[in-house]
């Protein structure tokens, strides 16, 4: 077992070697001079400055030194400096990571509670009345586009109906409390988990229905045990495996749709700290930005896998 | 003690026939076992489900008739009361002990759920000495690491004695066991047959046992029941079934049980040999961690040769390495070690054309009916597609497609279908044309009528038999199975864990054996002293090889 | 040896099927027409300032109203599909190529090469995809084709896995085994035995992808990172963001648009999926 999360451990620093140079490779990408493109739109566009950047950088260097230069800088925290808000990425990215944690992971506890137990409730009685109605509630919110359901969301309950503010985090002016804080989330939230529900529901759904054919339930059944029992022993600690496996891939994308929300509810964190950099061209910015979400992404996979080989004892057997 | 009677299942509409069981009443007794024979499709299945509740939601609701277990009317209890039957009174052993089991869950606390599910809460302690004590009782040397392991960590055999440690665990009055040997090993089975009688003789339970095979039921049954497209046909105890079989379709399930014996006497010895191995050696390294990985020796130094008009069998139980002889054969897989020679050519050293020419005499018949043809191909594009791949122009290659398949046994107008349309027996004659369509050398067949009912598979082996005697086919037989051995080989090489313990004809193998994992092999085969070696082996030509 | 199941105890699910793919043709069709003919259909054009601002729907004219500058939303819902059905099509094709070429080499050489491409693979599912596609857009500069470049980049990889998963079972069936021994060659196996059996779950999985790419092309197009010379559904509802107060209709009808769409299109993958291969499929 030990040796199996070390495994995991080196696979995921690879992932991590290889997003970094993923991001170099990117800012190459970008058409001109990648010296002028950090700079980028910092209006400072004389030939000093941008002399003083490629030093910086080391990109009068050859390509492999600079990429070797890039990963030790990014692996001691040093993704570079935003010219457009003349401070270190990392103390801007730090200072908003608060916020968009909040969002994300209430999303991602929210839909999965939410997401799993309906799924679990529809499996059990699959075909049934219940089932149909949770299918097409289902079908109906995997199909909504999330930005737009926030519009949606903010026309009815900020707007028409006047309940719950629209935009920002209550914290603005240092005066907030926890109330006001998860009035100004739950809009947000609902937003980012709707999909990630459906997600949820369509595969605890298919999950149950897979194991409750499986033999063991007929073995099961044929000692007597209630279906209730039956169910919370032996069909749903089957029925999650799939659902962990998808729960941390799905992790990564929570985190790239929280750009929309939180650009559309003005939420002060990451996601719109890398939208902003994407609009102004802030390449700095934007690739630290990709980098904190793709790490967090590694982060909850390895957290994952660890939980996968506690449920899971054949883990060990597949490789 | 149990009553059944009159009882029917229906289909949903739009199936095969209307019912999957109609009209079948029996019964049986305290300490005695029914046999429930059939072959698949018969209902046999669906009648020990029923018995216990347990068939499928969709022919609950289309169940009729009485099924009477002591003063208790099984048929009208709703699924509470049922729960109350289920382990305590009626106890189920399933067919396939590995999907059986909960996979993620210890052995142990499975067992432990049947004291649990009929309110027994047993001190932690007092629990697992009862656990312990039950696998005991089933044969597991090792009980408190077996009750602490998973389902896949324990082999088929201890599996099984899992399931019938759960089913016995409240000394029910009566056992279901579904074909709870099939997935077996023939050695294995042996013992869980004889932990059954043990079992029975020490609780006076009555068993229902369901089989296809009648060599089991001649070892352990007190009443024979033989179904057929879901009726009973006939019923009455073991003797008289087995001796004076009424009903025509009993007396032609008992003829294709295949008797030990050789089938011709060896004629063709010392023939130049057609194929040679030498030291034959196959392994595979498992993975264990991360770095560490263990060596599974599959092949150790396995030589032997096959003249030419020979038919060789390669015996052995699962793991004995006989498919990966197959496979390396076929050169499927690569060797680790050793020669393969082919009239004298080696084989390994073979490159391009040369090698593609040497593969064609080397052909190969597998065993499912059901994945060894492709769904989307017409059978005469399947038949045509090796000849048309060698050069052979297309026209000609259909034409001697279409005369193979007729050779065996398929009429003109079969050629343009896909394989769903097939039975499993007539997919087997087509895969038997594929691999001839080539003109081999040499034909392996791999468990190639392992699959398929004691009739269908007499009437392949009867196929295989004529196209050996007509065409001096020769032939690699692979087979799990002594008795088949001996109706179609000359010679029987018997394996054990990869590597070749005897080696003989037919004759001499079966009355005298050598090797004491040989003589283990033939006491294993179930009702081999009730079945009768009297049946001239020339008998089984007679059956027709239409199907 | 298991016996062969022969008793079929699948509730015949038929009519129910047809129901759902009825369904999500229709709506399809719909809109394939509605592209086709916009120019015919549609009441103006789509940028063509035609009335005043801010026309409630229902208005003479204006059926779904107009915007801050008086333009018809209708028209701009009409042109606005052309950019999503082109941008979701092609680039679920290039990602299914993709997957597809990638999956079937892992899954039939197996070994190195599969080894070295499902590395790739697992790295870019583990990739925040809409942030990658994002990124890249700005990079390469927004326009119709560097969207559906960097959708089809990131949307490859599950079909990847999925072609790989079909190909390894595939591999070992017996009918491939027979053929390899037959001598046939290994463009021949792929060709006749390997591909028409794959391909149930990857035209399932197709339709999915199309599905989803519209939605990637909305949320781009939405943020104002598209091709804006192009109307397109998503940036209708972003230019309508700050207008909610003043003008729900501009944000709903588009966003009812694509709903419709991601619907039908979801509705038809199931539909196939478990017409032609009977499995469920799970959806992502």
């Amino acid at each position: 077992m030990t040796s199996y999360i070390g495994s995991r451990l080196i696979k995921a620093l690879g992932i991590l070697i290889a997003v970094v140079t993923l991001n170099f490779l990117l800012i190459r990408l970008v058409p001109g001079d990648p010296a002028t493109v950090i700079a980028g739109e910092s209006g400072m566009s004389d030939p000093a400055f941008v002399e003083s950047i490629r030093r910086a950088y080391g990109l009068d260097q050859p390509l492999l030194l600079q990429l070797k230069t890039y990963l030790l800088n990014t692996f001691t925290f040093d993704f570079g400096f935003s010219y457009r808000l003349q401070s270190d990425v990392i103390s801007l990215i730090a200072e908003r990571l608060p916020a968009t944690l909040a969002l994300t992971g209430a999303a991602f506890i929210l839909s999965l509670v939410v997401g799993v137990s309906l799924g679990v409730v529809a499996g059990a009685r699959a075909d049934g009345k219940l089932d149909l109605i949770i299918r097409l509630v289902t079908l109906t919110l995997y199909s909504i586009p999330v930005f737009w359901i926030g519009l949606m969301l903010i026309l009815i309950f900020s707007v028409k109906l006047r309940w719950l503010p629209a935009s920002g985090t209550g914290f603005e002016y240092g005066d907030g409390d926890a109330l006001t804080f998860l009035r100004h989330l739950l809009l947000p939230v609902v937003t980012l988990s709707l999909f990630y529900v459906a997600v949820y529901v369509r595969l605890a759904r298919t999950s149950v229905v897979d194991v409750l054919h499986l033999d063991f339930i007929r073995t099961a059944r044929s000692k007597g045990m209630a279906g209730g029992k039956i169910l919370r022993r032996h069909v749903l600690p089957n029925a999650m495996l799939p659902i962990l496996t998808m729960a941390s891939l799905q992790a990564g994308n929570l985190v790239s749709g929280s750009i929309a929300v939180e650009t559309i509810f003005a939420w002060p964190g990451v996601g719109r700290l890398g939208y902003e950099a994407l609009m102004h061209r802030d390449y700095n910015m934007l690739l630290g930005v990709f980098l904190t979400s793709a790490a967090m992404v590694v982060l909850l996979n390895i957290v994952s896998d660890i939980l996968y080989v506690l449920v899971d004892p054949r883990i060990e057997l597949v490789k | 003690m149990l009553h059944v009677q009159n009882l029917r299942v229906g289909l949903p509409v739009g199936g095969d026939r209307a019912f999957a069981v109609e009209g079948v009443s029996f019964e049986v007794r305290p300490g005695s076992t029914l046999c429930l024979v059939g072959e698949s499709g018969s209902g046999k299945t669906v009648t020990g489900q029923t018995v216990a509740g347990l068939q499928p939601k969709l022919l609950r609701e289309r169940t009729t008739g009485i099924v009477r277990l002591g003063d208790v009317e099984l048929s009208k209890l709703d699924e509470r009361q049922w729960r109350a039957i289920r382990g305590r009174e009626i106890g189920v052993v399933f067919q396939e002990p590995m999907t059986a089991l909960n996979p993620i869950m210890p052995i142990g606390r499975q067992i432990a759920e049947v004291f649990e599910a009929h309110g027994m809460m047993l001190g932690k302690a007092q629990m697992r000495e009862r656990v312990h004590g039950l696998l005991e009782r089933v044969g597991i040397r090792d009980p408190a690491r077996i009750a602490n392991s998973y389902s896949f960590r324990i082999s088929g055999g201890q599996r099984q004695r899992v399931m019938i440690a759960m089913a016995v665990a409240l000394k029910p009055k009566l056992l279901i066991a579904d074909e709870p040997t099939t997935a077996l090993d023939v050695t294995t089975q042996a013992q869980v047959l004889a932990l059954l009688a043990d079992l029975q003789r020490e609780t006076g339970m009555g068993i229902l046992f369901v089989t296809h095979d009648f060599g089991i039921v001649a070892d352990i049954a007190t009443d024979v029941a033989v179904m057929q497209h879901g009726h009973l046909v006939e019923m009455g105890s073991k003797e008289a079934v087995l001796r004076t079989p009424k009903h025509p379709y009993t007396a032609k399930l008992l003829e294709a049980v295949p008797r030990l014996g050789a089938a011709r006497p060896c004629a063709v010895r010392r023939a130049a040999p057609l194929i040679e191995v030498t030291g034959m050696c196959k392994h595979y390294s498992i993975a264990e961690g991360l770095l560490k990985r263990r060596r599974l020796d599959a092949l150790k130094d396995v030589s032997f040769s096959v003249c030419r008009g020979e038919v060789v069998s390669l015996v052995g139980e699962s793991g004995s390495g006989k498919s990966t002889i197959a496979r390396c054969l076929t050169k499927l897989i690569p060797m680790d070690g050793g020669t393969i020679k082919l009239n004298g050519t080696n084989l390994l050293a073979l490159k391009g054309a040369e090698l593609k020419e040497a593969r064609r005499k080397i052909q190969i018949v597998f065993q499912d009916p059901y994945g060894s043809l492709d769904p989307r191909q017409k059978i005469i594009e399947s038949v045509a597609a090796g000849p048309i791949a060698h050069g052979t122009p297309k026209r000609q290659a259909r034409d001697e497609a279409a005369a193979l398949l007729a050779l065996v046994g398929l009429g003109e107008n079969v050629l343009e279908r896909f394989p769903h349309e097939f039975s499993g027996g007539q997919r087997q004659r087509i895969g038997i044309a594929r691999a001839l369509a080539v003109k081999p050398d040499l034909l392996i067949a791999d468990e190639a009528v392992s699959a398929l009912d004691v009739t269908v598979q007499a009437q392949v082996l009867q196929l295989l038999a004529d196209l050996r005697d007509r065409l001096g086919l020769t032939m690699l037989f692979i087979t799990h199975d002594l008795r088949v051995a001996g109706q179609v080989s000359d010679r029987v090489i018997v394996l054990e864990n990869g590597g070749i313990v005897e080696e003989g004809p037919a004759e001499a193998v079966f009355s005298v054996p050598r090797s004491a994992y040989t003589r283990r092999l033939l006491d294993s085969i179930p009702g081999l002293h009730v079945i009768s070696r009297e049946r001239p082996a020339a008998d089984c030509r007679k059956l027709s090889v239409a199907s | 040896m298991s016996q062969p199941q022969v008793l079929s105890l699948r509730k015949p699910a038929f009519r129910h099927l047809d129901l759902q793919l009825v369904i999500g043709c229709a709506i399809l069709t719909g809109l394939g027409l509605t592209v086709l003919l916009a120019p015919v259909i549609s009441p103006f054009g789509p940028w063509e300032i035609t009335g005043n601002p801010y026309l409630p729907p229902l208005s003479d004219a204006h059926l779904f109203g107009t915007d801050m500058l008086g333009r018809d939303v209708l028209s701009g819902i009409i042109y606005g599909a052309r950019v999503s059905l082109l941008v979701g099509i092609v680039s679920a094709l290039a990602a299914i190529c993709i997957g597809a070429v990638v999956g079937g080499f892992a899954g039939y050489f197996g070994g190195v090469v599969d080894d070295i491409l499902m590395r790739l693979t697992e790295f870019l599912q583990t990739m925040p995809g809409l942030g990658l596609a994002l990124v890249l857009v700005a990079v390469i500069g927004p326009s119709v084709w560097s969207v559906v470049l960097a959708i089809a980049l990131v949307s490859w990889p599950s079909v990847a896995r999925l072609m790989r998963a079909e190909f390894l079972s595939l591999r070992s069936r017996e009918y491939v085994l027979a053929a390899t021994v037959l001598g046939e060659s290994h463009w021949k196996i792929v060709w006749t035995h390997m591909l028409p059996n794959a391909l149930a779950p990857i035209i399932s999985v197709a339709s999915l992808k199309v599905a989803s790419a519209i939605l990637t092309e909305s949320t781009i197009s939405f943020l104002g990172l598209g091709d804006m010379n192009n109307i397109s559904w998503g940036m209708m509802i972003g230019m309508s963001q700050d207008q909610l107060r003043n003008a729900w209709w501009m944000s709903v009808f588009p966003g009812v648009a694509l709903l419709l769409t991601i619907i039908a299109l979801t509705l038809i993958s199931d539909g196939i999926g478990r017409w032609l291969g009977g499995r469920r499929q799970s959806l992502l």
